[in-house]
């Protein structure tokens, strides 16, 4: 994970009088705040809802061994982004969102219940993965604190990588996109 | 790190310098690059914005190296290989685009490609000497771009990098799978300057 200290900070305070004023003047811009914390709270939603998803793919039996292997890789990742958001989280007095206990859980995991093949769960797995990378996109821009934008940053390219192997698996471009902003609009 | 001009415009997008206190940090900082305020006293704003110009400008430099490798290798590869590195040069220049674009927003001076890239470029002699330079510069962006969002004030701008350090990612598992390597070696994409 990043580890992030508040470096920039020290070095511009040091080096330079405007340097100086920015940070006299711009404190937000280095400090978690609330809703920092609420951002970070519906992102580890999100990614309690992948790692519950995963989990669900791969009790089907509907995947090969390749593909399950994949899904299981992905699950470890999605369980990786969860823990390190969480720490931030509770850092901020902040608490986690329930784990999903049934697709019923988050509408996100409805098309969970219609998979009938290994190409349904994939296609599934890319419609999940392109709304948590649209959730980081608007995170980018919410996020006040150094050091949470950089962890975002991490895990948003991980999910890109995610997208490029289940889009791959279908058949689809892999990076269809110069922009992956997760939205519509991008396509 | 491939370059001294690569490895420079990592630095200011990192936000860190070799020398400590130097002027590429005071550019970082807001302080001592060539990007002035339109009109009058330097504000929080102004400030602010003479920032990102640097930071993006840095970024610009990354993108007009990937153009240039790209097109390079492009001529190297065939197939499906080369397909690729079209449309990753396609994106490369819609990145190049849309950050030149921001920094006149913000009221500054685009970096402009160098004249020559052959230095960096011209290392590549194979197919596979391609790819690999691809993917060294593909992770010098990436790494890059993490430390530069963390350093940007403007929300949009940090939607923007956010978006092509997505895709930068992407290329990376593209690139690795045509090498043989895995796609997606971690959970948390650092970059590798």
């Amino acid at each position: 994970m990043s580890g992030y200290t508040r470096r920039d900070l020290a070095l511009c305070g040091g080096g330079a009088a405007l340097g100086a004023s920015l940070l006299v003047h711009a404190p937000s811009a280095f400090a978690a705040t609330s809703s920092d914390a609420q951002v970070l709270a519906h992102a580890v939603g999100l990614e309690q809802v992948a790692v519950f998803a995963y989990q669900s793919a791969l009790n089907t039996n509907l995947l090969d061994v390749p593909t399950a292997k994949t899904f299981r890789l992905f699950q470890i990742h999605e369980e990786a982004h969860r823990n390190a958001l969480l720490t931030p989280l509770h850092s901020l007095g902040g608490k986690g969102p329930a784990r999903p206990t049934s697709p019923a859980s988050n509408p996100l995991l409805a098309p969970l219940a219609k998979a009938r093949t290994q190409k349904d769960l994939v296609a599934f797995a890319i419609g999940l993965e392109t709304a948590i990378v649209a959730a980081y996109y608007d995170a980018a821009g919410q996020l006040q604190s150094p050091a949470l934008l950089q962890t975002i940053a991490e895990i948003v390219g991980n999910e890109g990588q995610h997208l490029v192997v289940l889009r791959t698996a279908l058949g689809q471009p892999p990076v269809p996109d110069a922009f992956e902003t997760g939205k519509p609009a991008s396509g | 790190m491939v370059d001294e001009a690569t490895r420079r415009a990592f630095l200011r997008l990192a936000g860190v310098t070799s020398l400590g206190g130097s002027a590429t940090l005071l550019a970082a900082c807001g302080g001592g690059s060539g990007q002035k305020p339109a009109t009058g006293p330097a504000t929080t704003a102004t400030i602010n914005a003479s920032a990102d110009v640097d930071i993006v400008n840095a970024a610009i430099d990354l993108e007009n190296t990937a153009i240039a490798a790209y097109a390079a290798a492009a001529k190297l590869l065939t197939g499906d290989a080369r397909t690729v590195a079209r449309q990753f040069l396609t994106q490369e220049m819609a990145h190049a685009d849309a950050l030149t674009t921001a920094v006149q927003q913000f009221g500054g001076t685009p970096n402009q490609p160098q004249s020559n890239y052959e230095p960096i470029v011209g290392s590549a002699k194979t197919p596979t000497a391609a790819l690999k330079l691809a993917l060294r510069l593909e992770n010098t962006a990436v790494a890059a771009y993490v430390k530069a969002i963390a350093r940007l004030t403007d929300p949009k701008l940090r939607q923007t990098i956010a978006s092509i350090l997505t895709d930068e990612a992407e290329h990376i598992s593209v690139l690795r799978t045509q090498l043989g390597l895995s796609p997606v070696p971690a959970a948390f994409v650092k970059g590798g300057a």
